[in-house]
């Protein structure tokens, strides 16, 4: 996998809460690196041995990531030159999210816990002091679920947000998932989308809101693209950690991978087109954001998700390590700047991989969600509700001309 | 059901146990991207526009013709074809004046650390002004806004030519502190161009910056101590803050050439201390920044330039020529063409774009974080 590709040493090392990382490996590295620069620098006999020395020395082990997990950053996207920017809502996000949160638990422990759930960022603007009220539901709204890879392989075992859904089905709303294909492509999948969201009986006052994980944010935007008549009944769209400039991952293991989705027995997924990681390649998702523009008539938001890796689910840990290296503020599977909608809204940073943030396997599959007894199950019914709230107070203040919390 | 298939979740981790790959292949024809706050204004993408005034100087200089002028600037796959840029004619006017601005270590190694030398000897043929302002090559951004603010005290833009900055790796942040820090200095200024600049810092001192403050107070022949603060102005985290925080004066217009290349071509110095690193994070990097942190947001992009992040504007070669060549072997970046194409295009981008004969009357609305000399 991955042949031809430089692979070195690393060591992933167990942090608790608030170390600082990333500096492990550093001072013998350094003395290299000074000496070097002397020999370089002023003893020219030195220079060829030094030079030797340093490239042996310095190839045996690759070190640390360069970048800290630091959460003094500002929200950042890595973006195509043409992609518009971005607007921020997490400051109104987070006031409903934790209001949510906190009307289901004791207020005093929710005060906590609600910070530790969504991340602040070095550029969040301060809560108002008042106390913030709740959005009115708009019950009109249709929910639809995409899944993300492999996610038709596991729907009956840990089903995207199977027990928010419920949960939010108690409380009046519609919320449907679509079976869309774990292995195939987003175009393919998009057809998929299409069938279901045809099939649909609306009312002539209900709206659809398509809500994708993972690869089912980026299945959800190739819907929109390839389907322009779409746009009359979908009004918005939220990404929960979606592969929206991909994964660094998928393109490390690119076409190798293809014979290990063919190896899947067709009794556990629909074997589809095996197209799926290859549209998770970074590479081609920055290709797709040129090609393609998104409708204006539909909203756009995005939830990210990161968390560090000690506090992931063990099997999501040696990818959250490989993708540290790229950037240590990763969910496991995606890194935070990948995750954002260009010319959407941000709603915030959720404190969970990539798994937490949306799948229930502490009910299902507890040995898969194994993580640190201090770190809570992301409440994902709240995140859900939250970002049904937000949507439907945006949809109203954009229908009566008001703007958005923070424009671009 | 069968028992094995939450299985499919370990799958759905790709399998990767071990070690750490490098994950991203250099791929020199991706499309440009750029790394930023979430609100910053776009870029103006002025490539091919860019390519023909730079490919007209190789071939005036005999480098380079036609195609070949790639190996010098890469064409990545979002650039617009060459038939769809405006025909240009460098005015050469010399109707503006130029101020140079090096990067960091910048007086530790004479002159061969003085960006663009002998492009600016060439210029100042053509009849143009062009200036190096002395920076403290070890002082962080703050002190080295100072400087640049009192060379223009110094010497005040003249009423009829426009002045550009050019700034070079870490010279393009503390050309963008003095822009915010002097506002009343700042009207003076007209344009600035991002040569392989660390805009958003580079990632080497985010790791390196601890280790340095150890050092910093040693000063070498050469090469004196300053405030310390070179490494630590550079930490990624504190500049995309920065850049976060504090909105560019409107009435300076930015440019962004940026530069990459593989790491056969990257200064032998340069692959040995921090390419690994720095390729294993994203492989187009000149080996100090990665391409995506190099733009500085609204600007308007010319280009990526292929070469590591000494050869495009330093001649350390003359200095170090074991160190600063590579392996490939390849002949020194034609620097006095890019800084010319640079100037040539600037000098008409700001003929078309706006008046040049007076000085901009407009400043930015928000207030300016500080006034005088940063302590």
């Amino acid at each position: 996998m991955g042949a031809g590709r430089s692979v070195r040493c690393i060591h992933i090392v167990e942090r608790r809460p608030g170390t600082k990382q990333g500096n492990r490996g550093v001072l013998p590295r350094f003395a290299i690196d000074v000496a070097a620069w002397v020999a370089l620098r002023d003893i020219r006999p030195l220079r060829f041995g030094a030079s030797i020395a340093c490239g042996v020395l310095l190839s045996a082990c690759a070190g640390s990531p360069l970048s800290d997990y630091d959460l003094n950053v500002p929200a950042q996207t890595l973006r195509v030159t043409t992609a518009p920017a971005v607007a921020d809502g997490r400051t109104r996000f987070r006031e409903i999210f934790c209001a949510i949160a906190a009307s289901r638990q004791a207020a005093d422990a929710e005060a906590v816990a609600c910070e530790n759930f969504l991340l602040r960022l070095s550029d969040e603007a301060a809560p108002l002091e008042i106390q913030p009220s709740l959005p009115e539901a708009d019950l009109r709204l249709r929910v639809i679920l995409v899944g993300g890879l492999l996610s038709d392989c596991v729907h009956d075992l840990a089903a995207l947000y199977m027990e928010a859904s419920q949960a939010l089905r108690e409380r009046g709303y519609q919320v449907e998932l679509i079976p869309v294909g774990g292995l195939s492509s987003s175009r393919r999948n998009a057809q998929q989308i299409a069938a279901f969201v045809s099939r649909l009986d609306l009312q002539p006052d209900e709206k659809l809101v398509l809500i994708g994980h993972s690869k089912g944010a980026i299945d959800i935007l190739q819907f929109l693209v390839d389907f322009p008549d779409s746009r009359e009944t979908v009004v918005a769209v939220a990404s929960i950690a979606g592969a929206i400039n991909g994964s660094p991952l998928a393109d490390w293991v690119g076409e190798s991978a293809r014979p290990w989705l063919g190896w899947v027995p067709e009794s556990w997924c629909t074997p589809g087109d095996s197209g799926a990681l290859d549209d998770l390649e970074r590479s081609k998702r920055m290709d797709w954001w040129l090609r393609n523009r998104l409708p204006d008539s539909v909203r756009y938001f995005s939830v990210v998700a990161f968390t560090r890796l000690e506090e992931a689910a063990w099997p999501l840990r040696e990818t959250h390590g490989f993708l540290s290296y790229v950037d240590p503020r990763n969910d496991g599977q995606l890194i935070f700047y990948d995750q954002v909608i260009p010319g959407g809204t941000l709603l915030g940073y959720a404190n969970t991989d990539h798994w937490g943030v949306a799948l229930p396997l502490e009910f299902a599959q507890s040995w898969l969600a194994l993580r640190p007894e201090y770190v809570r199950p992301f409440p994902r019914t709240a995140l859900l509700e939250a970002v049904l709230l937000y949507i439907a107070e945006d949809l109203r203040r954009t229908s009566t001309g008001q703007g958005e919390e923070a424009a671009p | 059901m069968s028992s094995r298939r939450p299985l499919i979740f370990v799958l759905a981790t790709l399998g990767l146990f071990g070690c750490a790959p490098q994950l991203l292949e250099y791929d020199a024809t991706a499309p440009a991207a750029v790394l930023a706050p979430i609100a910053v204004p776009g870029i103006e993408d002025a490539r091919p526009e860019f390519r023909q005034i730079f490919c007209t100087q190789l071939t005036e200089a005999e480098l380079a013709s036609g195609e070949s002028c790639s190996g010098y600037l890469h064409r990545l796959r979002d650039e617009a074809p060459p038939e769809s840029a405006v025909p240009i004619v460098p005015m050469r006017a010399a109707s503006v004046r130029i101020l140079l601005i090096p990067g960091a270590l910048s007086e530790c190694v004479g002159t061969s650390g003085l960006p663009f030398r002998s492009g600016a000897e060439r210029l100042r043929e053509l009849g143009y002004r062009v200036e190096t302002v002395k920076l403290s090559g070890r002082s962080g951004t703050e002190h080295n806004a100072a400087q640049i603010a009192d060379e223009l005290r110094r010497n005040p833009r003249e009423a009829d030519a426009p002045l550009v900055l050019i700034g070079y790796s870490k010279g393009v942040n503390d050309a963008l502190i003095f822009l915010r820090r002097y506002p009343d200095l700042a009207r003076q200024v007209d344009a600035l161009v991002s040569v392989a600049g660390s805009v958003n810092g580079s990632p080497l001192a985010d790791r390196y910056s601890g280790i340095y403050s150890m050092f910093a107070g040693l000063s070498v022949g050469n090469c004196p101590s300053g405030d310390g603060q070179m490494v630590a102005s550079l930490e990624r985290p504190r500049n995309l803050r920065w850049l976060a925080e504090n909105p560019l004066p409107t009435h300076v217009q930015y440019f962004s050439l940026g530069a990459y290349s593989d790491r056969r071509h990257f200064a032998r110095a340069l692959r040995l201390f921090f390419a690994s690193d720095l390729t294993r994070m994203e492989p187009r990097n000149d080996g100090q920044t990665l391409f995506y942190d190099q733009i500085i947001p609204g600007s308007v992009l010319l280009g990526y330039v292929n070469g590591d992040h000494w050869d495009v504007a330093i001649p350390l070669r003359e200095k170090m020529p074991f160190f600063a060549g590579n392996t490939a072997g390849s002949a020194d970046f034609p620097r006095s063409e890019l800084l010319q194409s640079i100037v040539f295009f600037v000098e008409q981008y700001l003929s078309t774009h706006r008046s040049v004969d007076t000085a901009p009357d407009h400043m930015p609305v928000e207030a300016p974080p500080g006034r005088g000399r940063a302590k």
